[in-house]
């Protein structure tokens, strides 16, 4: 049990890694470990679940891919013929396994863990990771902004002043009102 | 007081035996609730014939005259429209400012009674005591819903009207007027 929980961390550590790589590399193969984990027998899927399951209070499952698209789709997955050949080619778990594809035998263990009613990894992978979409509601960022800049002058200016009141008389006040037109 | 302030003292006379009220120039007096002389006005908007109210407007102003003498227009416009304002609080007509703008001379009253809803009796009513004021027509046209009335000469009335009622606040109607050079 310890070996397969070294395991799980290792490619938990993997995972981080190829995210924080650019999407120029290969983004290919998210199923490696999966089939590596399909390859065993269901029993040890099911240890893996319940390691999973615990696990979850200590890492945060992330979304990898729209839920919207296809899953071939979401994660750029090139149609894969044969695993690969060691677990260092790996990449980021929580890809759906497509079915029909890999060798027989995988066929056959996925055939059986259905038959027996028992959740594959990657299904538990991929409730793991529609969780994560679910919870990570959009939140609002607040951008910052300067502050109000204080002015160290008159914010106005008077260009154009009233006509002197001193000595005005009341008739020469009246004539001024009255002898305004429309421009 | 001042000579040139106006007095009211004893400016009513009650004579309760003979059922009269008369003003100091002996004219008589009818003493009518706001309630009653609200609809009178608004029929008389209606109608378009504001004459009565002119007509109220131009005894006021001959009060005015009457006590500063007839060189009315060589006065302080303090002292002439303070005499103005003076009358029209006497027949609680309000409370009677003045505003330059610019050359523009703009009558704001408080305290207005509400008698039509676009003030146009009050219009008719600075624009008669200015008139008798100052022997010329003049013409007071609401520019704001404050109150505000901007004297003006009456052949450009009907456009400082038309602009207000387009939405031009005071500041832009008066922006839209010059002066002719020279005076």
């Amino acid at each position: 049990m310890n070996t397969q929980v070294e395991k799980l961390e290792e490619l938990l550590a993997r995972v981080q890694k190829n995210r924080a790589k650019p999407q120029t590399a290969p983004a290919a193969r998210p199923l490696a470990a999966d089939r590596q984990f399909a390859r065993d027998s269901a029993d040890s899927v099911l240890e893996r679940e319940r390691i999973l399951r615990e696990k979850r209070s200590e890492v945060k499952p992330q979304a990898l891919f729209d839920l919207e698209s296809t899953p071939s789709e979401a994660v750029g997955e090139p149609e894969i013929t044969q695993p690969p050949d060691s677990i260092e080619e790996a990449a980021p778990m929580g890809g759906p396994i497509p079915k029909k594809t890999g060798t027989p035998l995988e066929a056959a263990v996925e055939n059986h863990m259905e038959s027996a009613g028992v959740a594959t990894a990657a299904s538990s992978m991929d409730e793991i990771a529609i969780e994560e979409v679910m919870n990570d509601s959009v939140q609002p960022i607040a951008l910052p902004t300067e502050p109000i800049a204080k002015p160290i002058k008159a914010v106005a200016e008077v260009v154009s002043k009233h006509p002197s009141m001193q000595e005005l008389t009341f008739g020469v006040l009246l004539k001024r009102t009255l002898s305004l037109r429309p421009r | 007081m001042s000579e040139s302030q106006f007095d009211p003292n004893l400016f009513f006379q009650f004579d309760l035996e003979r059922g009269e009220v008369r003003a100091r120039d002996g004219s008589r007096v009818l003493l009518l609730s706001q309630d009653v002389l609200g609809p009178l006005i608004g029929t008389a908007v209606r109608s378009g014939d504001l004459t009565a109210v002119r007509e109220l407007g131009n005894q006021l102003g001959s009060y005015v005259k009457g006590h500063l003498g007839e060189s009315v227009e060589d006065k302080s416009p303090a002292i002439v429209l303070g005499n103005v304002a003076d009358v029209l609080a006497l027949y609680g007509w309000g409370r009677l400012r003045v505003e330059q703008w610019g050359n523009a001379l703009v009558l704001q009253v408080e305290k207005l009674p509400p008698l039509d809803q676009e003030n146009l009796a009050v219009a008719a009513l600075l624009g008669g005591a200015l008139s008798t004021l100052c022997s010329r027509e003049v013409a007071c046209v609401p520019v704001g819903s404050d109150n505000r009335y901007l004297v003006v000469d009456p052949n450009i009335a009907e456009r400082v009207w038309a602009w207000f009622k387009g939405g031009n606040d005071i500041a832009s109607i008066v922006s839209k007027l010059v002066a002719p050079e020279g005076s």
